[in-house]
């Protein structure tokens, strides 16, 4: 062992004896020169994700979170972007306040923009950080119709409620002949503004709101609201609350012998509504921020690859989080080759072609895709335009 | 056989050696890559300080008289008109600004994404985390009581102290959230605003050379929307600004007003302005008083809140003015207002304007360089001969000599 040590150092010895002084200073002070030279900052491009992955919302974020996981892997198995790898990192806004979320994704991760928002406030804190940092904000599940409003750096790539509004009160009104909706709405995650909108818009189609009644937060007996609704004499109601409120709501209004037409903004196209509403889906009118069959054979590769990776079936949470990601990967590969900020960069992307449609962004950064209205039967969302084939 | 010096023939043996020379060529690269970074590494920390020129005794912001007289007469025949072209001093690039102030020295601070800026003397000074000068990596405002200079970051608080750093002082306040986003100092108090409501801070000692802030019970209030019972509608606070006797708020869903004569815990106390009721669009981007009306600008548009701040306790109505680009505001993203010499000067997305007796006038660089976006204004010598009017971009701040305009 004494040898080997003594042989070893007789090697060195030999080996550095060929070299002068001058050459042996030399290679500490290539080192430190090569140390403080070289940028040791990794390659990765960071997107910040902020969600609330717990809580009442979770199994629809983690879906969300799922697709965009999903769009990450198959961005970097295919060599990323100009050599570059996509790196998420991931916020639960359930945990940490959404404020601080933002700021330390923006000034500590130093991340190249932020996908997310699920509620509006939520949304909104978000695109105020990122806004005044000018870092772009890309919300693919906040459908609230004020954010990307008026904004310079926050976008929007799923069809809003203004739109999903527009195409339910122009339906209700042509189709179904209602007049008189009345409304009833959640004051947390859609709020009296989107009642209010709903409203205004109404107005457009020759529809007079009949009343419009709020529920806090945690209601699970909404026979209150219903009987004061339909008191008004209301020839249909509108539902814009989460999915599990609406699916009581339906139920219960059912069960009151409400058999006027009923209609639900897109928490009602979840499955989460369908599994809890049950039998009393039947029938129930609701919005789409998309086509479901628009995305043809790019959307069945993306529900194999999913189904693959997870074991379960990818709902539009998960569809509308890979198309975000693959977004950004579009923006990231256009701001190279056209010389453009990231802001820039997306502000461009007019139209693309993704697993659920053609898309694109207006001059506010919102989406422009329509909203498709579907009818509930026998507990599948079938797009109004395609009934006549179920 | 010729015998040489032992050291002389080792040394011309190693030169010719292939190792030393590639050694050779690798410690030049080397040098050379670590030069390189090291000037560019400088170009960044360094700010063009040959561009600042002596502002604070500058009247004028071109050297050239003839050029002077010039603008005086442009501005002189524009007045009544709709844009008045006058010349804007060069552009003193920094990161983002999010707030200036002019401190009792006459020092511009420059609160920026980046840190804090100080123009002395023809001079910049950096605060940054990265030289060391600075605690936080942003800075979202600046306010000085007549003592102490406090910066509010969305890290926390801090100082500025005889060292010439600023010193984190988030500790000793007790905030609600460590997210600040305004200060606002009265006499001896200190308001300051946060993701999580307000908090006012009286000064125990307001004789002191340092007015201590102590964020006991005695000297602390908090305001937010449950101390309130909702007469503050939300705690998300981004602005504060006191006016005559009244508090104002800006919050994520509207405005709130305060007589601050009344407790804060009476609803009654607080007049609201709610975005959804008024369909104000969000967010309030700032505030502004002209001495009698409260304006208020958005992303689509500058309002005016018609009942006049006294007589908000015995007739407040939610009645709004509105102006937008219909009536030649340049844009409807208002980021930015002031009060100053009779006229509500705002700082927009599509550059400066001012509104005075009804009228709309863009103001507009002399040398035809496209406005950006402005993010804050302030006034500096309000009251002297010479008043500039600062302005903060995403590049940089520049000013004009108000005086110009009229």
């Amino acid at each position: 062992m004494k040898s080997n040590i003594t042989k070893s150092y007789k090697r060195l010895k030999r080996y550095f004896g060929k070299f002068d002084r001058f050459q042996l200073l030399a290679i500490p002070v290539l080192l430190i020169l090569v140390y403080f030279s070289i940028d040791f900052k990794s390659n990765d491009i960071n997107i910040g994700i902020i969600l609330p992955l717990t809580g009442n919302f979770a199994y629809r974020t983690q879906s969300h979170l799922n697709g965009i996981k999903l769009a990450v892997k198959n961005i970097n198995e295919s060599g990323g972007i100009n050599n570059s790898r996509l790196r998420i990192i991931v916020k639960d806004s359930n945990l940490i306040d959404p404020a601080e979320a933002t700021r330390d994704l923006i000034y500590k991760e130093k991340v190249s923009m932020i996908i997310g928002g699920f509620s509006s406030e939520e949304t909104r804190t978000i695109q105020y950080l990122s806004e005044k940092a000018l870092i772009p904000f890309l919300t693919a599940i906040c459908t609230h119709f004020e954010i990307a409003k008026s904004a310079s750096y926050t976008f929007r790539s799923i069809t809003d409620d203004q739109q999903q509004f527009e195409a339910l009160s122009s339906l209700s009104s042509n189709r179904y002949q209602a007049k008189r909706p009345a409304i009833i709405y959640d004051t947390n995650l859609y709020g009296a503004e989107s009642a209010q909108r709903y409203i205004e818009i109404c107005s457009k189609h020759s529809q007079q709101v009949t009343n419009a009644l709020s529920f806090p937060k945690g209601t699970i007996n909404f026979r209150e609201q219903l009987e004061a609704l339909f008191k008004t004499n209301p020839d249909s109601l509108v539902i814009l609350a989460p999915a599990a409120d609406s699916a009581l709501i339906v139920r219960q209004a059912r069960e009151m012998k409400f058999n006027k037409p009923i209609l639900g903004a897109n928490q009602c196209a979840s499955s989460e509504f369908l599994r809890l509403a049950g039998i009393y889906s039947e029938s129930i009118i609701t919005t789409l921020p998309y086509n479901p069959r628009a995305g043809g054979q790019k959307l069945d590769t993306f529900l194999n690859a999913y189904q693959e990776k997870y074991g379960l079936k990818a709902d539009s949470d998960a569809e509308t989080g890979y198309e975000a990601l693959m977004i950004v990967t579009l923006a990231l590969k256009t701001m190279s080759e056209k010389n453009l900020s990231l802001r820039e960069s997306l502000a461009s992307l007019k139209v693309w072609d993704s697993i659920i449609g053609s898309g694109g962004f207006d001059e506010d950064g919102n989406q422009v895709r329509p909203a498709e209205i579907a009818i509930i039967k026998e507990r599948q969302t079938i797009p109004i335009s395609m009934e006549e084939l179920f | 056989m010729t015998n040489t010096p032992k050291g002389n023939s080792k040394k011309s043996n190693n030169i010719n050696k292939p190792t030393t020379k590639i050694f050779v060529t690798i410690l030049v690269i080397a040098i050379l890559v670590f030069i390189v970074k090291s000037t560019n590494n400088k170009k960044n920390v360094n700010l063009p300080v040959t561009q600042y020129k002596s502002f604070t005794n500058n009247i004028e912001t071109s050297s050239n008289k003839n050029d002077i007289e010039n603008i005086k007469q442009i501005s002189s025949d524009a007045r009544g008109q709709k844009n008045i072209p006058i010349a804007f001093s060069q552009l003193i690039p920094t990161p983002p600004v999010n707030d200036i102030k002019i401190d009792q020295y006459k020092r511009v601070w420059i609160a920026t994404e980046n840190g804090v800026y100080k123009l002395e003397n023809d001079e910049i000074t950096e605060f940054t985390i990265k030289n060391g000068k600075y605690p936080f990596p942003q800075a979202s405002c600046i306010e000085t009581d007549g003592k102490n200079l406090w910066i509010g970051s969305l890290f926390g608080i801090c100082k500025y102290n005889d060292s010439g750093k600023f010193v984190d002082q988030t500790s000793k306040f007790s905030l609600p959230s460590n997210i600040v986003w305004d200060i606002k100092s009265d006499r001896n108090n200190l308001w300051i605003s946060t993701q999580k409501g307000v908090v006012f801070y009286k000064s125990i000692d307001s004789d002191d050379e340092s007015p201590d802030y102590s964020s006991n019970k005695d000297n602390r209030i908090l305001i937010d929307n449950k101390t309130t019972n909702n007469g503050l509608r939300s705690s998300w606070c981004t602005k504060i600004a006191r006016y005559l006797n009244f508090l104002a708020v800006i919050h994520d869903n509207g405005l709130s007003v305060l007589n601050i004569g009344f407790p804060v815990g009476s609803p009654n106390a607080w007049k609201n302005l709610d975005h959804t009721k008024l369909s104000i669009s969000r967010p309030i981007n700032d505030m502004a008083f002209d001495g009698k009306n409260i304006w208020i600008g958005t992303p689509t548009g500058l309002m005016m809140i018609n009942t006049e701040l006294k007589y908000f306790d015995s007739r407040f109505s939610t009645e709004l003015i509105s102006y937008s680009e219909l009536h030649g505001l340049p844009s409807n993203n208002i980021n930015s207002m002031i009060f100053h010499k009779n006229a509500i000067w705002l700082g927009t997305n599509n550059g400066l304007a001012r509104i005075r007796n009804n009228n709309i006038q863009t103001i507009s660089d002399i040398s035809g360089k496209k406005p950006e976006s402005i993010r804050k204004l302030a006034i500096q010598g309000e009251g002297d001969n010479i008043t500039l009017l600062w302005i903060g971009t995403k590049s940089g701040v520049q000013f004009i000599n108000t005086q110009m305009a009229d």
